[in-house]
């Protein structure tokens, strides 16, 4: 069998393509709320980031076994996904229910995630990344203002039998998986509590002495803590909804994950043994099923998968204005685009391990951009019908504050994270040259 | 108070207006604070605990239990004669859980062993020769030629398992097993030991008759090793 090939490089690809696509889309949609226009310029950055953070993992694997010197990599790795994940813990908190809707506080926003990001990146960086895992306990207020989201709008759906709010509870739905993704595939594993073993054998592997700090693992806690829980939940919601109102694709995705996880968690018990043989005896290799099986799923959601339900987002929830003539070819462009993308590398990746020739697999991609073409009118048309911004819903609610705030004031955001990747980018290349 | 002031409190107070929806909430949310709870006594003190006792690579101290077995062969060589004889490792009776660590040959003139001849001493030589036999050919410790012409038997020496010496030592590694993994290879002493053994005998000694021939007795003695280790 063919080794699997690294996912990396594609995701890079994918995430800086759409998020600069989404910025450049953005600012040619100057009608949208407040809500979009702050929610998208977030989500459009977030993407970016964590492309940039990809694209430098993609450089240290491609060049580990070269002499190259491949500090500034790390170095840039690291930072960049330290903003994704400071951006990410923010964003919850003005996409999709704005907990903070004083133009005072929308007008920090730029400021304190600039700032906290700066005293991350170089914190961090001056401990070599030993505390990194901790940061990530920053998502835990955004995961309850999101949950609150979902289970709010789902129960005034379903008690109340108002139709317009599954708008956001999809939203805080969809968004949860975003975030949380890998962790939510981990659930059955984290809730018979065998991921501490796993951490233990990353830490031996990866050399104990930097990885057995309390404070990372409180992080790696945490994450795997909100990955299970949010998957019990949505699947308690949805199968809540699933009863009164019908099985929706949103369902459908909740309950994939479902299955993913409890398989991934049996299989996980299964091999406890070749986890703990490096606590015990020496570190034995995982059996290829098991390593193709995480490639495919836990991999593949977050590398391909996560972009994709950002652009959904996007779109679907009427964030860029995909509507507009002027917009409209590069968005089907985007789509079409990424949709190709993740469903080559997935074909490239089929067969790596399965026995199909390459005539069969370049004919079953010539079939999927068929489709894809000649679908393209329909699911764009489909995307952009169905599309509504949840401010809408808000609004009619009467549960959004329209704050005094100018475009320019909106852009400083853009403007402060410009600055701040330019920065970043500075810093990293003078600290490995001086170390 | 109005429900679009855009306070922290009443963006609150509005999110949280579903009785219903703060019941299922504050499941949520005890369910994480339980998850957390249970989990994170395995991952921050039981798994912690265990992965401190690797933060730093253990000491052990490595012994030997050693045994051997011998065998013995006597052959008669006539004047400038040269033999070769040959030792099968298999014919070696080696215990459970034992490796071979090296081999001695002794070689003794029957002079040397004690038989009043009234001759001169002989000159007898001894060579392990180099083969097949998996063994530490190049270690420098080993002794694989030897000649005597004094009555006193050769020793030959062939270290058979790398870097064996009977001696106890001092590893640093992560767990019990990585420590005795030096020392749990098969494979080594695997093969015909092949010595070759020649003789010039001393005749001309007064009144004596002619000494033309000598009884060498050979002795292989195989010494076995089993290590254990212990935390120092």
């Amino acid at each position: 069998m063919a080794e699997l090939e690294s996912m990396t490089p594609v995701a890079a690809i994918v995430c800086i393509l759409l998020g600069c696509t989404s910025l450049l889309l953005l600012k040619r949609s100057p009608n949208r709320g407040w809500i979009d226009q702050m929610g998208g310029m977030m989500l459009g950055w977030i993407i970016l980031f964590t492309g940039l953070s990809y694209a430098a993992k993609a450089v240290r694997e491609a060049l580990e076994d070269s002499s190259v010197d491949l500090d500034f990599f790390r170095y840039s790795q690291n930072s960049f996904f330290l903003v994704s994940t400071i951006l990410g813990a923010s964003f919850t908190f003005f996409y999709p229910y704005p907990i903070l809707q004083k133009s005072s506080r929308i007008k920090t926003a730029p400021y304190f995630v600039s700032v906290l990001s700066l005293v991350l990146i170089v914190s961090m960086l001056l401990l070599d990344y030993k505390y990194i895992g901790t940061t990530k306990i920053v998502y835990i207020p955004g995961f309850i203002v999101l949950i609150s989201v979902y289970f709010r709008f789902l129960t005034d759906e379903i008690k109340n039998g108002d139709e317009t709010a599954r708008r956001l509870s999809f939203a805080a739905g969809l968004i949860i998986i975003a975030l949380h993704g890998a962790e939510m595939t981990w659930w059955l594993a984290q809730l018979i509590s065998i991921n501490d073993e796993f951490i233990g054998r990353s830490a031996i592997e990866s050399g104990v002495s930097d990885f057995s700090r309390i404070p990372t693992w409180i992080g790696y806690n945490v994450m795997t803590t909100i990955g299970a829980v949010a998957t019990l939940t949505l699947a308690a919601g949805e199968t809540w909804r699933a009863q009164v109102k019908g099985v929706s694709g949103f369902t459908i995705i909740t309950y994939l994950i479902l299955g993913v996880g409890l398989i991934s968690g049996i299989a996980d018990y299964a091999v406890l043994d070749i986890v703990n043989s490096c606590m015990y005896t020496v570190c034995n290799e995982f059996p290829e099923s098991y390593s193709i099986w995480y490639t495919f799923t836990t991999d593949a959601l977050v590398l391909l998968f996560t972009p994709l339900i950002s652009m959904y987002v996007l779109l679907n929830f009427d964030v860029i204005d995909s509507g507009s003539e002027e917009n409209r070819w590069l968005t089907r462009i985007i789509v079409i685009l990424m949709l190709l993308i993740v469903s080559s590398t997935m074909i490239e990746l089929l067969q790596s391990f399965l026995p199909v020739s390459q005539m069969i697999s370049s004919a079953i991609l010539a079939m999927v951009v068929a489709i894809f073409i000649g679908w393209e009118e329909r699911i764009m048309q489909k995307l952009i019908e169905q599309g509504e911004s949840i401010s809408k819903k808000l609004s009619s609610l009467k549960e959004i504050h329209e704050p005094e705030l100018d475009a320019s004031e909106l852009e400083s955001f853009s403007k402060a994270m410009g600055a701040l990747l330019v920065f970043t980018v500075v810093l990293c290349f003078l600290y490995s040259s001086i170390t | 108070m109005t429900k679009d002031s855009g306070n922290i409190r009443d963006v609150l107070t509005n999110l949280y207006s579903n009785s219903t929806a703060n019941r299922y909430i504050a499941a949520t949310v005890l369910a994480l604070v339980v998850v957390f709870s249970y989990t994170g006594y395995d991952t921050l003190v039981y798994r912690h605990d265990v992965i401190q006792n690797f933060s730093e690579d253990n000491e052990w101290l490595v012994t030997f239990e050693t045994t051997s077995d011998t065998m013995q062969q006597t052959v008669v060589l006539q004047d400038e004669e040269t033999r070769d004889l040959t030792f099968d490792m298999a014919d070696f009776s080696v215990p459970e859980g034992y490796r071979i660590g090296y081999i001695e040959a002794q070689i003794a003139g029957e002079e040397t062993a004690g038989v009043l001849s009234g001759n001169q001493c002989d000159s007898i030589a001894g060579d392990i020769v180099r083969n097949e036999l998996t063994a530490q050919w190049d270690d420098p410790s080993n002794n694989l030629s030897g000649q005597d012409s004094s009555c006193i038997p050769i020793t030959l020496q062939l270290s058979i398992y790398p870097e064996f010496d009977g001696e106890d030592r001092t590893v640093s590694s992560i767990n019990e097993f990585q420590a005795l993994m030096g020392w749990t290879d098969d494979g080594w002493g695997k093969g015909i030991l092949l010595l070759t053994l020649e003789l010039d005998t001393n005749s001309n000694t007064p009144f004596v008759g002619v000494d033309d021939d000598e009884e060498i007795t050979i002795d292989i003695n195989v010494v076995m090793f089993r290590a254990s280790v212990e935390a120092i």
